[in-house]
């Protein structure tokens, strides 16, 4: 390329530098004929005029020229390239735009420093090649890309050095990133960067562990919206360039341990009361564990206790329990973290949020309505609901016993209201209107334990509870043995919820010596898919080689709401349960597994960018919340009140770990823990493939992946020539001047006064 | 007292009276004089003084006064009888020989965007008033047309019949050659003879300096110099602002292109150095001089020069 860098643009303007002379030929061409007498005059006036005219005109018509000319080779951005005797400089400029992978994995370790710090010192070399007028701009990758640098760092500057000292130092003092990261997002915010920049070239280099789910390849649609059209839109000649971080791959022999799966039974807490912590803790490598790893438990940040797992060679999990109690009723949160300096610590801790329950009351609707009994039934309930074994002093449970004509008053809503769990023990009819708000009760979150006896009315069941999603079976009829021939019961699901607690230690020997004489046989309703309900038979009835369901489950809608159906009942009239050792257990267990649907507790265990969702009595105006994130930040939030009920948001909670929410006023009962794990697509380790690549490639939307040798050539750091645009604009500038002054020059001349 | 002007009983019978005979320009002027402030050899007795001391003549008769009269002659008996003012007429003084000096050189066809009509229109029409002003107080007049050369030389007659041969003479001439006043006047001073009055009208387009020397020649003859300059508004003001092409109407072929705008001042300037070296050449000669603009009424012109003339005598 010769001396200027020659675009179409420029010889356009460069022809319309003729314009003034057109102008001039065709103002020349249109004079008016004037027929004169007092030409003496005017030829002594032209004689004196017509050197002057001349110059004037002349030098006008040339400098008019020239500020054309010069605008054309300004809009054409000439170089001047670099030869032996050129001494205006020797490199060109560019903006720069660096995309550091601030997403969870690049807190990974090769060597002893993170793969991000492997990304800093990159960032380090960039630096140092910088040239004169080169701009530097710095976003990280993060699930909302963050611009590091507000502005891009001219290199041209005074104070550059500073700055560009400055930005290193914090790049390498960033904490490890906590969440997933969108590639293209975040070229799109360096796009945005480098566009503000004065240069004609911009590149974008992109710093990454290349883990795949991060760059949406396939995704034209992101790819289009970060860079524009590549064919022909304004910024197709933005460079985009990968280099994998660290350089020549992970180099490290450390085994990395996860724990997850934290699993928290009961659901529903009650102080004093023993619940149990699972963990899955799992290496996935490269290194071995050999002696295990020590995995400790805290709770409201406190530390309880340690467990240590079995030895775990690299792709080897093992489950690590623990045991522990809470002594205020409200909301908690645990911990459970490996001990351990491995390849990646962000995965080495799971949190849970848990609530601590108080008192939970049950309302037992009983069916016996001879008053001579006294609820003989539900009194085995009551007894087995209120027992302290558990070593505490207060029952969690506080059972309440009424009438079907009862529950059913004007007093229903107040009961519904503040019993998270009905029984309906062996009721022989139950008004429409009852079943009709119990299923939207049960709807609505909360719990039903339905249990069949001798007064129920097949008939009137199959056409209240039998029609609704709260019963989906078919009674066929009760079953009866005679004589000494009791049935015995088989547990089919020894570790759900209701029967863990038990099993844990007597597995399926937990219900030997119970007796059934009678039972209801029932089957899924027709019509009813189990599979389509959920409904699974817990405990059976064996007699003979008749197995038939004696305890079933299911959930019904979608907000945690439950049922557990008896297919025998409780007041010792068919069967010994209350006189069984696991009887009290069994009763707690089944109002725990009922309840906890309504508790929420759950619902505070959040998985990455999960909205929190926090509702709350309404009787309190709460004029302000405050949520604490797992990075020491706050945010004030303000809940509204909707259906009589306080209903707080939140939605950014890509970062694991605690969250609370403190209230004002102080009485509302607080804090409220939240928590949120690591999102698992942080850990695939997928890479960017060849394929991966080339569809990026092909597409334009990457120029390559480079190693960091390759990075001097992408930056241009080849000799290619010196801009003379600025020099240029000042030439034009000053030609616009000296027109502005000589056609001054040229109207004060021609103003003259008329002879009088 | 109404004047009526009757231009047709001073023609033969079978001609047409020239339209250099304005009635309204000529009504302007007939209630005027013009009148020599200098000396006349006149050979009768007219307005004019005669160079004759002592010569006593007798009362000629009264005219009424009319302002402007020197109050001198006013004749206070008869003002006494009659109660209006009558001056006196000696057969003392003696009749005015005028020659009207028409220039009808090219530069004189010139009209001008705001003019009545071109220079030597203008020139015409003064030039047949003077005549009749002048033939209508009985002094002689002829007239000398001239360009690169002297066309028309009419001797000054008294009769009033001259007005004929001289309107005629000058509705015969039209303006077109190349000027060159200062040689004609030279010849006119030496063909004019005993002392007369000469009216000059031109724009007196010209070399000031050979013009001047040309007016001392006049000067030298004893005569009385009248310069009636004519030029054009846009000759005074230059009002063009569009690119022309200025074309002689003297030379032709001989043209000019320029921006008007550029040249304005200086041209303004080289007119009003010569305008002002005419004038005072001509107050130090003692010549009267007076610009007229073809953009200016003939009559309220003529009026009003004769009228400071008159008054200043």
């Amino acid at each position: 390329m010769p001396f200027f860098l020659m675009t179409g643009i420029f010889w356009v303007g460069l022809g319309a530098a003729a314009i003034p002379i057109v102008i001039h030929l065709l103002h020349r061409q249109r004079s008016t004929p004037v027929q004169w007498g007092a030409m003496q005059f005017l030829l002594d006036t032209t004689i004196h005029q017509r050197r002057r005219k001349s110059i004037d005109h002349w030098l006008l018509l040339l400098l008019r020229m020239a500020v054309i000319a010069c605008l054309a080779l300004l809009l054409a951005r000439p170089l001047l390239p670099v030869s032996t005797y050129n001494h205006f400089a020797s490199t060109t400029s560019s903006d720069i735009a660096i995309v550091i992978d601030h997403s969870l994995s690049m807190g990974r370790k090769s060597g002893d420093r993170t793969l991000f710090e492997h990304g800093a010192d990159i960032v380090d070399h960039v630096v140092e090649s910088l040239h004169p007028s080169d701009t530097l701009s710095v976003v990280l990758a993060e699930h909302t890309p963050r611009p590091f640098t507000d502005h891009p760092i001219s290199n041209a500057a005074s104070n550059a050095k500073e700055k560009l000292a400055q930005l290193g130092q914090s790049l390498h003092h960033l904490p490890p990133g906590m969440t997933d990261c969108s590639i293209a997002d975040a070229v799109k915010a360096a796009r945005e960067q480098v566009n503000t920049g004065r240069n004609v070239h911009k590149i974008i280099i992109v710093l990454t562990d290349q883990q795949r789910t991060n760059w949406q390849t396939g995704s034209d649609g992101a790819w289009r919206a970060a860079l524009g059209d590549r064919d022909n839109g304004p910024d197709r000649d933005v460079a985009v360039y990968t280099i994998a971080v660290p350089p020549g791959g992970i180099v490290s022999n450390s085994p990395n341990v996860a724990v997850s799966n934290l699993q928290v039974t009961p659901a529903v807490i009650g102080i004093n009361r023993r619940f149990t912590v699972n963990a899955r803790v799992a290496n996935s490598g490269p290194g071995d564990l050999p002696k295990g790893a020590t995995i400790q438990l805290s709770v409201d940040g406190k530390f309880i206790s340690a467990a240590i797992s079995r030895p775990l060679p690299a792709g080897q999990s093992d489950n690590v329990s623990f045991d522990s109690i809470i002594s205020e009723p409200g909301s908690h949160w645990l911990k459970v973290s490996a001990d351990i300096v491995d390849g990646l610590e962000a995965d080495n801790t799971a949190y849970a949020a848990l609530d601590g329950v108080n008192r939970i009351p049950v309302l037992i609707i009983d069916g016996d309505l001879s008053g001579i009994a006294g609820f003989r039934a539900s009194r085995f309930l009551s007894v087995a609901l209120t027992s302290v074994d558990q070593g505490g002093s207060n029952p969690l449970f506080v059972p309440r016993t009424l009438l079907p004509a009862d529950a059913s008053g004007p007093e229903l809503e107040r009961y519904l209201e503040e019993n998270p769990v009905v029984v309906l023990n062996d009721v022989p009819r139950l008004s429409p209107a009852l079943v009709a708000r119990l299923t939207s009760y049960v709807q609505a979150g909360h719990g039903l334990w339905i249990i069949l006896g001798p007064r129920t009315d097949q008939a009137n069941l199959a056409q209240t509870l039998g029609k609704t999603p709260l019963l989906p079976l078919s009674i066929k009829g009760i079953q009866r043995t005679t004589g000494n021939d009791f049935a015995t019961v088989d547990l089919k699901e020894p570790n759900h919820a209701t029967l863990a607690a038990m099993t844990a230690n007597e597995h399926t020997n937990a219900f030997t010596g119970t007796h059934l004489a009678g039972w209801w046989a029932v089957e899924p309703a027709i019509g009813a898919d189990s599979s389509a309900t959920g409904l699974h038979t817990l405990m059976a009835v064996n007699h003979g080689n008749v197995s038939q369901p004696l305890v079933l489950a299911h959930d019904v809608g979608g907000s945690g709401g439950r049922v557990i159906t008896w297919t025998s009942n409780v007041d010792a009239l068919w069967n010994n349960l209350p006189v069984v050792t696991n009887f009290v257990p069994l009763v707690q267990e089944t109002v725990l597994h009922l309840s906890a649907g309504a508790s929420g507790a759950r619902a505070r265990r959040l998985e990455s960018g999960q909205t929190l969702v926090w509702t709350g009595d309404s009787a309190t105006p709460i004029s302000e919340a405050t949520i604490s994130r797992p990075d020491g930040t706050e945010r004030k939030v303000q809940p509204i009140v909707t259906n009589g009920k306080n209903v707080l948001t939140y939605n950014d909670t890509q970062l694991p770990g605690l969250y609370a929410i403190h209230f004002q006023p102080p009485s509302v009962p607080q804090p409220v823990y939240f928590t949120v794990n690591i999102d698992k697509a942080e850990l695939d380790p997928m890479i960017l493939s060849d394929a991966d690549v080339e569809w990026l490639k092909t597409r334009k939307y990457l120029v390559d992946r480079i190693t960091v040798e390759g990075l001097d050539k992408a930056l241009g750091t080849e000799n290619r020539g010196v801009e003379l645009w600025p020099y240029t604009a000042v030439l034009l500038l000053f030609l616009l001047v000296g027109e502005m002054v000589v056609a001054l020059l040229a109207v004060r001349l021609q103003e003259g006064s008329a002879v009088t | 007292m109404t004047t009526t002007i009757q231009p047709a009983s001073t023609a033969p019978a079978g001609h047409t009276v020239s339209p250099l005979l304005e009635p309204r320009y000529l009504a302007a002027v007939s209630k005027m004089e013009l009148v020599a402030k200098q000396v006349m050899d006149g050979y009768v007795q007219g307005l004019h003084k005669s160079p004759h001391i002592g010569f006593a003549l007798d009362f000629a008769q009264h005219r009424q006064y009319v302002p402007g009269d020197d109050i001198k002659r006013i004749d206070w008996r008869v003002y006494a009888k009659a109660d209006r003012y009558y001056i006196k007429q000696y057969e003392v003084t003696t009749n005015l020989k005028a020659f009207i000096a028409l220039d009808a050189s090219g530069s004189m066809a010139y009209h001008g965007s705001n003019a009545l009509m071109s220079k030597f229109r203008y020139g015409q029409f003064i030039a047949a008033c003077l005549t009749y002003l002048i033939l209508h107080q009985q002094d002689s007049c002829g007239l000398i047309t001239f360009d690169n050369k002297i066309r028309d030389f009419l001797p000054p007659r008294s009769a009033s019949s001259h007005l004929l041969p001289i309107t005629r003479a000058l509705d015969a001439t039209h303006a077109g050659e190349e000027s060159t006043i200062a040689p004609q006047l030279h010849d006119i001073a030496e063909r004019i003879g005993s002392r007369a009055m000469v009216i000059i009208i031109s724009d007196f387009f010209d070399n000031a300096e050979t013009l001047i020397q040309s007016l001392h020649h006049l000067r030298h003859k004893r005569h009385e110099v009248l310069m009636l300059q004519i030029m054009a508004e846009d000759e005074l003001t230059f009002p063009f602002r569009k690119f022309s092409e200025f074309e002689s109407l003297e030379r032709s072929g001989h043209r000019v292109k320029l921006d008007p705008a550029v040249v304005r001042a200086r041209y303004l300037e080289s007119v009003q150095t010569h305008l002002k070296r005419i004038r005072d050449a001509c107050s130090d000669l003692r010549i009267s001089h007076t610009l007229m603009r073809t953009s200016q009424s003939l009559d309220d012109a003529l009026t009003k020069y004769l009228a400071t003339r008159m008054g200043s005598r």
